[in-house]
């Protein structure tokens, strides 16, 4: 300091302490500024952002169903979603084991009971309306995937997919059981044009690098309904179309009414069946699935989402297609707006309004170019 | 007198002994920069703006030459008219834009998208299989039928909301931008290529095309022979245009390349026949950003002219002498080209960031320059001749002058702990020319002052500001030294400082505000990006994360473990907030797979097999640009909704909480690349070095001040008005909306190391002034503001003008610079001038008036 030249008498420390004392509020204030400054630059808090979840319109759905208010959809990776109205909020439920295989269908069995079936052969059961699940089925890493499940039709349960994987369970998905698809007239198989595979030529594919010896004696099962005499009916790849009066144990292959893969089958309230399929092909028929008669669809899309409404039936599809049909199945009118995405399952909601599921997610859609609602996020 | 002060006063005499031949040796050195400083060039780069050392810069530096980084392209056709994009008009300017595209040099030519390239076909699944082909069929000719075919193709395609406006009103031309010419071998001129997509845009949307011609002959062009044609108007700039003409030579072979300077040519302007007012052309990229920002350059020059102007009128009015004004301005501009003249020698260019630096320089040569100018003429008026004055003047300012020089150039230099190279190159840069500035400001000037005669109009001005007849101004301001108002300046600082404080915890790190951050939002090129984003599917932000999985055997693509860890991390990721979509092989080869099964969404999983997972392989096709060959690295690329701070920082935290929470086995997935990443690193190194830098520079400047004064209460009263003023300054940007980022960090430093000058000069005259016993800490200051104080007060405002002049500026960078540096000039300075004063009087009360000097309390 060069201001303590002043300084004689007093020891140079003392004056100093002094000052020191004396300036106090300069001093505080000084202390003020750095603990200010400190707190200023000290690290800074993150907004709080929404936690990570899965929000249901960006995930893949690929069944939906619902037992009173509950509604359940599954889809990729082994994620479930349960809500108590369409319109959300969606939750996850919890799956144990969570194996992360994709599932393909849920249904519900018996009071708030549902089974939801899966790839590698996977089936997980909740017996509290969803919330819940757990393994029952597991078919191991190379296992084909299921594809669909079905009933309980007279205290069968049925879960069927790719090459012919049939299973069946007797006490509402506890326990399944692995049965070969028996089907009676198999010598129609042989003829060239019901067999399946005896069509398919690799060389007609150009992406072809899947080699058909693989594949089992069966196309892929997609979808089974009851008929109203209590017969059964399976839709599979390539026109597939069976049926079995004995609850499933044999199975009689029906005359080919299409060429390409049949995707869904229903039951309408007035008896009679519905069968769709590949690029806008949709069947009715009134004599439980004996004879089929080729529908009028206005679009060329594949069709993969099938459901029955009060008045009305709804079949739905790739490029965002939703058709409907209001004289039992013989006609139906385009509902949707053509877009990129895939309906893979859908649920007519009760005020006309339906609930779609697909590679977009879940969203709430109405007819006729009114603005589709995205369901929204939990 | 110390023996600083000794020294200093035998180089006074040395300096000005010798003043003669030193004078003619920094003429000679001037005159060498002077030519030197005619080299130096832009030099912008890609590469520049990012922190190298960074691990994710490293991962993107690595898998640069596999995936496309952040260097895309993007060139949107909107077709403004009725119906949407498939007429033939449309169609032909597509066509015609893709093959354009295709020739702009430096353009990665296998990876150019459009309808027109063979890579875009489509897929249409049949009841026997497959059927691809191309989306414009080989044969295209425009007809209605070609048209619906190509409707019809690309709804099958997938690329609607890719290469095709989710709304069929626009479809776009994407290609990658090589940052060396891997044919040509060299750099890729980026200037060039803005100016070939400039002329891209302007061919359909300037409604006249200019034609240039020769002015004279010269081999192999005749006079008035037309060279080039082009749509992009350069006006005054034609000047600096460079064309590159194609020509026969007789004797040899092919057509040679003819560079012809714009100055070489005439304009004619014509109508443009293909100008058609339905199409827009949208460009977004890096390239075509660099070629507004340097536009935006330009623009700088003249705002350096405003503020030379402005700089050289307050001058005059507060000196009332155009030689003194002068003087100060040559002084002012001499370390600025001595530092363009030094750059060339090192090895440097000017880029958008650091050509800042010369004006920032000259701002603060001229407020030393006055110090110095002003302390002469004070010993002039004291009757000393123009050599006793520069002497006087130079042994009086050379501790204070040099510190504050140093202080900047420490300022500066603490900004290289940011570790990227553009901040690196402005660091050094400022730190060069704050240096220089020493040698110009402390030899230079008294020599030149040496010379000077003082104009009577400034006597009569100086006359007025004396020790003796001090400005009421001055008076008033001394208050501020009495203890009892003292506390009124307390209390007002604390008010401020707890609403600043409590302010400045929103400043947020990385951008705020949509856009591109260099430029202003409503800027033509944030325009495009906007139109770009809402009608497409692909965002402009995109963060990739690179999944390593080299040890698997074949295509690591067919290993359940590897796909499932990149589809999980696909479906984790949708699921975190401010993402808006993710693409990678996982969703890919599920499409792919589900094709395969008829196009059934119930199949688009993923296989555990590799029998299964080979059906997806077309997705794992390195060609796609996912991955590499045998997917030995993948990029999961994530597009966020935008590109602020808090949603990157968030995000990236999610995607390290998910690499934490999955471990797999020989699968390693690392951060991150897209200009997302570079975001995310640029903002993590910025943080990183906010609170280094700080601490580096207010430690080093306490340090320096103690150096100084001896004296802790010199520390004190110095270095509490600058922390305060940085509070406010973090409050400004907060309110302000200005994010801290490469441009805005330094500028804090900058402003503290200008801004502890005045603090410097006033404190060293308080000081000097105290050593007198009978002078009352109130008399010592007013004498110090009269002898330095009315100069700084001078120099920040001048200072302040000249950078507010850059808020107009149309970077927006520089925008937010000229902002804050004129902030903390200003409010600096008041902090000087106030807060100084009153932390001293507190400190020196024993010194109030009346009382014997020398009575200390108990």
């Amino acid at each position: 300091m060069n201001d303590d030249t002043r300084a004689q008498a007093v020891p140079r420390t003392a004056q100093r302490a002094a000052a020191w004392g004396a300036a106090w509020p300069s001093i505080a204030v000084a202390a003020l500024v750095i603990v200010a400054a400190v707190y200023s630059f000290s690290p800074r808090p993150q907004p709080v952002f929404a936690p990570t979840q899965i929000y249901p319109d960006r995930l893949l759905v690929t069944g939906l169903d619902r037992q009173g208010e509950r509604l359940i959809a599954v889809g990729e990776q082994g994620q479930i979603l349960i809500a108590d109205a369409a319109q959300g909020p969606w939750h996850s439920a919890s799956v144990e084991p969570q194996r992360g295989s994709t599932f393909t269908r849920v249904r519900f069995v018996g009071d708030g009971v549902a089974v939801a079936v899966g790839h590698d052969g996977w089936i997980v059961r909740s017996t509290d309306g969803g919330a819940h699940w757990s393994e029952v089925h597991y078919g191991g890493d190379g296992s084909d995937p299921l594809l669909g499940v079905a009933g309980p039709y007279d205290g069968r349960l049925f879960a069927f997919g790719a090459f012919g994987l049939y299973l069946v369970s007797e006490d509402l998905g506890q326990t399944w059981h692995r049965r070969e698809l028996v089907i009676a007239n198999a010598a129609a198989q042989t003829s060239p044009a019901a067999d399946p595979f005896a069509s398919t030529d690799p060389n007609a594919d150009p992406f072809a690098n899947f080699d058909s010896s693989t594949l089992g004696g069966t196309g892929h099962l997609n979808d089974m309904a009851r008929a109203a005499d209590g017969a059964l009916v399976l839709v599979g790849e390539r026109g597939l179309l069976l049926r079995s009066t004995d609850r499933g144990e044999t199975w009689t292959q029906l005359d080919e009414i299409y060429p390409g893969s049949l995707f869904g089958v229903l039951t309408l309230p007035s008896k009679t069946l519905v069968a769709f399929g590949m690029r806008g092909h949709a069947f009715r028929s009134e004599d439980n699935g004996l004879s089929w008669q080729e529908a009028k669809v206005p679009v060329a899309t594949s069709l993969f989402a099938g459901a029955v409404a009060k008045d009305r039936v709804f079949l739905a599809g790739a490029g965002n297609t939703v058709l409907s049909s209001r004289d039992d199945g013989r006609t139906y009118e385009l509902l949707t707006p053509s877009a990129g995405n895939t309906i893979a399952a859908l649920l007519p909601l009760d005020d006309g309004r339906w609930l779609g599921g697909g590679d977009n997610g879940l969203a709430i859609q109405t007819a006729a170019g009114a603005a589709a609602t995205q369901g929204e996020a939990p | 007198m110390s023996r600083t002060e000794y020294y200093v006063e035998r180089f006074a005499d040395f300096l000005l002994r010798r003043r003669r031949p030193l004078a003619v040796f920094f003429a000679l050195v001037t005159i060498v920069l002077g030519v030197c400083a005619t080299r130096v060039q832009l030099d912008p780069g890609f590469l520049k703006l990012i922190p190298i050392e960074h691990p994710y810069m490293k991962t993107m530096m690595q898998y640069m030459r596999d995936f496309s980084g952040a260097n895309t392209i993007l060139v949107n056709l909107r077709w403004k008219g009725e119906g949407d994009i498939y007429n033939k008009a449309f169609m032909d300017a597509l066509q015609k834009t893709t093959d354009e595209v295709f020739f702009i040099p430096g353009i990665n030519r296998t990876r150019v998208s459009s309808l027109f390239t063979p890579d875009v076909y489509y897929i249409e699944i049949t009841e026997d299989g497959f059927n691809g082909e191309p989306v414009v069929p080989a044969r295209y000719s425009g007809s209605q039928e070609d048209l619906d075919r190509v409707r019809k193709n690309v709804e099958h395609s997938g690329q609607i909301g890719q290469l095709v406006a989710r709304d069929l009103k626009g479809a776009m031309v994407r290609a990658d931008l090589h940052e060396y010419d891997p044919e040509a071998g060299i750099k890729v001129d980026y200037w060039e290529v803005q100016a070939k997509l400039e002329e891209i845009r302007g061919r359909y949307e300037s409604p006249v095309k200019y034609v240039y011609r020769m002015k004279q002959a010269r081999p192999p062009f005749a006079a008035g022979e037309i060279v080039y044609e082009g749509y992009v108007d350069y006006g005054a700039l034609l000047g600096m245009q460079t064309f590159k003409v194609l020509r026969d030579v007789p004797g040899q072979e092919g057509k040679q390349t003819f560079e012809v300077k714009g100055s070489e040519l005439t304009v004619e302007t014509v109508d443009n026949p293909e100008y058609n007012p339905n199409i827009e052309i949208n460009i977004i990229g890096f390239a075509r950003l660099l070629g507004d920002v340097i536009k935006g350059l330009l623009g700088v020059f003249a705002f350096f002219g405003v503020a030379f102007a402005i700089t050289a009128l307050l001058l005059f009015w507060y000196t009332r002498s155009i030689r003194v004004t002068l003087v100060a301005l040559v002084v002012a501009m001499l370390p600025v080209l001595w530092l363009i003249g030094v750059l060339p020698l090192i090895g440097y260019g000017i880029d958008p960031m650091s050509i800042l630096v010369p004006f920032l320089i000259f701002s603060i040569g001229v407020s030393h320059a006055v110090q110095m100018t002003n302390a002469w003429r004070m010993e002039v008026m004291s009757g000393k001749n123009a050599v006793e004055a520069a002497h006087a003047s130079f042994c009086k300012l050379f501790i204070p002058g040099a510190a504050g020089l140093l202080t900047e150039a420490l300022g500066f230099g603490v900004i290289m702990l940011i570790d990227i190279p553009i901040v690196h190159e402005l660091g050094i840069t400022a730190c060069l020319g704050v240096l220089l500035m020493i040698i110009t400001n402390k030899m230079i000037l008294p020599i030149i002052l040496s010379y000077l005669r003082l104009e009577d109009s400034a006597r009569r001005r100086a006359e007025t500001q004396t020790v003796e007849k001090r400005h009421p101004l001055v008076r008033a301001i001394g208050a501020c030294a009495e203890p009892r108002f003292a506390l009124v300046v307390f209390a007002a600082s604390i008010a401020l400082l707890v609403g600043a404080t409590w302010k400045s915890r929103d400043l947020v790190i990385g951008d705020s505000g949509q856009g591109v951050p260099e430029l202003h939002e409503d800027s033509r090129y944030n325009r495009d990006s906007r139109m770009i984003a809402s009608t497409y599917d692909i965002g402009v932000d995109v963060l990739t994360v690179i999944v390593e999985a080299p040890d698997f055997e074949g295509d690591s693509c067919l290993h359940y473990p590897v796909v499932n860890t990149v589809d999980r991390l696909e479906l984790f990721m949708k699921g975190v907030e401010g993402v808006h979509s993710v693409i990678s092989v996982g969703g890919i080869g599920k499409l792919v797979i589900a094709a395969f099964n008829e196009g059934n969404p119930r199949w688009r999983a993923l296989p555990r097999t590799q029998v299964g997972l080979s059906a997806g392989s077309k997705a794992f096709d390195p060609n796609l640009g996912f991955n590499t060959e045998g997917c030995k690295a993948i990029q999961v690329m994530i597009f966020t909704k935008d590109h602020e701070g808090d949603t990157i920082a968030h995000v990236v935290s999610e995607i390290k909480r998910f690499i934490a929470e999955n471990p797999v086995e020989g699968v390693t997935l690392r951060l991150a690349s897209g200009n997302v990443g570079v975001m995310a690193a640029t903002n993590e190194a910025v943080a990183e070095a906010e609170v280094k830098m700080l601490l580096a520079i207010f430690g080093s400047l306490v340090l320096f001040c103690y150096l100084t004064f001896h004296s802790w209460i010199g520390v004190i009263c110095v270095m509490i008005p600058l922390t305060l003023v940085t509070v406010f300054c973090n409050a400004l940007m907060a309110t302000l909306g200005i994010g801290l980022k490469v441009a805005t960090l330094p500028v804090i430093a900058l402003g503290v190391g200008v801004g502890v000058d005045y603090g410097l000069y006033l404190f060293e005259r308080i000081q000097v002034h105290l050593q007198d016993a009978s002078v009352s800490f109130r008399e010592a200051f007013e004498r110090a503001m009269v002898e330095r104080g009315s100069a700084a007060v001078f120099t920040a405002v001048t200072m302040s003008v000249g950078v507010a002049t850059w808020m107009f500026s149309a970077l927006k960078f520089q925008a937010d610079m000229g902002v804050m540096l004129s902030f903390m000039f200003l409010v600096n300075v008041l902090g000087a001038i106030c807060l100084l004063p009153a932390l001293g009087a507190w400190f020196y009360r024993d010194r109030a008036p009346g009382m014997p000097a020398a009575v200390p309390q108990a």
